[in-house]
């Protein structure tokens, strides 16, 4: 699939947003691979197991089944929760971000402050990674720092599988 | 063939025989006056009866014409209604464009509902109440399903069954089908 086609003054507005809120994105040569929606998130996004609604562990008492998220696992933030809801989907924890032949692997963004998980990212077959940014668009930027912000924190976790046909 | 008598008696008893051919003579006359007695009647009587009915029909039109101005002010009333009503739903639709709009650029990025839902504008649309249901259900139709939460805690109801919880399609499709029965227009 193509990036999604613009014209130059929808682009340059486009960046213009994104930049305003992921700084580093200005030193990344990134593209725009979508229209906005928000029928799935980044966590959907980067799950890769077919994006029909946003996951996250939303609380049920307010959420109800707006969100998916593994049966049995807590309704928590946190990035081990996020790291144990992954295992199940047959991700493991590795050390780096460095593309692996056959392996894909995903990235957790945590805020510094709040250790909360804010943010998740894949890396496609290519090297290059691929971000679903909330209910915008889904773009793909060379590296993971690209999307680091105030609003996402860092990245704390990699994990990997081996790397199945769908991208 | 004799002559035929009738008799009168006066007041005084005095009886008085008259042959009867010479009340034959006098009656025209008494038919005459009669007639005439009894056309002067029906002519007052008609004229008294006009003159009743001329009354009434000016009552009546007078009635029909308070009627009319009536009609008139309800129908004015109505349309002042109507157009108080429009600019009611233009005010509330470009509060809710603007809260919406405040509300994308704030929080768009974000994934996780804590950072979205808890935003000022979202809880302020909340705030907004049923008067912001078609707007809502607008959004819903192009499969938003940010709106979910904003709907239920307005309506205090929840139309997504479990087996339509799979996707943001079939709980759009579910919260859409709650707006037809009731009552909104999407």
């Amino acid at each position: 699939m193509p990036p999604l086609l613009l014209s130059q003054s929808e682009k340059h507005a486009i960046h213009q947003l994104l930049e305003r809120f992921f700084p580093n994105l200005t030193l990344d040569n990134y593209e725009i691979w979508s229209e906005c929606t928000d029928e799935y998130n980044c966590i959907a996004y980067a799950g890769n197991m077919g994006c029909k609604k946003p996951w996250w562990p939303a609380d049920p008492r307010y959420s109800a089944r707006d969100y998916y998220w593994p049966e049995c696992m807590p309704f928590v933030d946190s990035v081990e929760n996020f790291i144990r809801a992954f295992q199940l989907f047959g991700y493991e924890t590795c050390s780096g971000p460095e593309y692996e032949d056959g392996f894909e692997k995903v990235a957790i963004y945590e805020d510094q402050t709040t250790k909360e998980t804010r943010h998740m990212a894949r890396q496609l077959s290519n090297g290059i990674w691929t971000s679903k940014l909330g209910d915008w668009w889904d773009i793909q930027h060379q590296t993971l720092e690209a999307v680091e912000s105030s609003h996402y924190g860092v990245v704390v976790q990699i994990m990997k599988r081996p790397r199945k046909g769908l991208e | 063939m004799s002559a035929r008598y009738k008799l009168t008696k006066s007041p005084e008893g005095i009886l008085t025989a008259k042959e009867a051919w010479l009340d034959e003579l006098e009656k025209p006359e008494k038919v005459e006056r009669e007639r005439e007695k009894e056309i002067q009647e029906y002519t007052r009587r008609l004229a008294e009866l006009s003159a009743r009915r001329l009354a009434e029909i000016a009552a009546l039109k007078a009635q029909a014409r308070r009627l009319g101005e009536h009609a008139m002010r309800l129908q004015e009333a109505q349309e002042e209604v109507e157009r108080q009503a429009k600019e009611a739903s233009r005010v509330i639709e470009e509060q809710f464009v603007s809260l919406a709009q405040q509300w994308r650029m704030e929080t768009g990025f974000h994934s996780s509902p804590s950072a979205k839902f808890l935003h000022p504008a979202y809880l302020e649309i909340i705030g907004m109440g049923k008067s912001v249901i078609p707007f809502l259900l607008g959004e819903v139709k192009k499969l938003s399903g940010n709106w979910f939460l904003a709907l239920r805690a307005i309506t205090r109801q929840d139309p997504v069954a479990p087996e339509d919880a799979e996707s943001v399609r079939t709980m759009a499709e579910a919260w859409l089908r709650w707006g037809k029965n009731n009552g909104y227009e999407v």
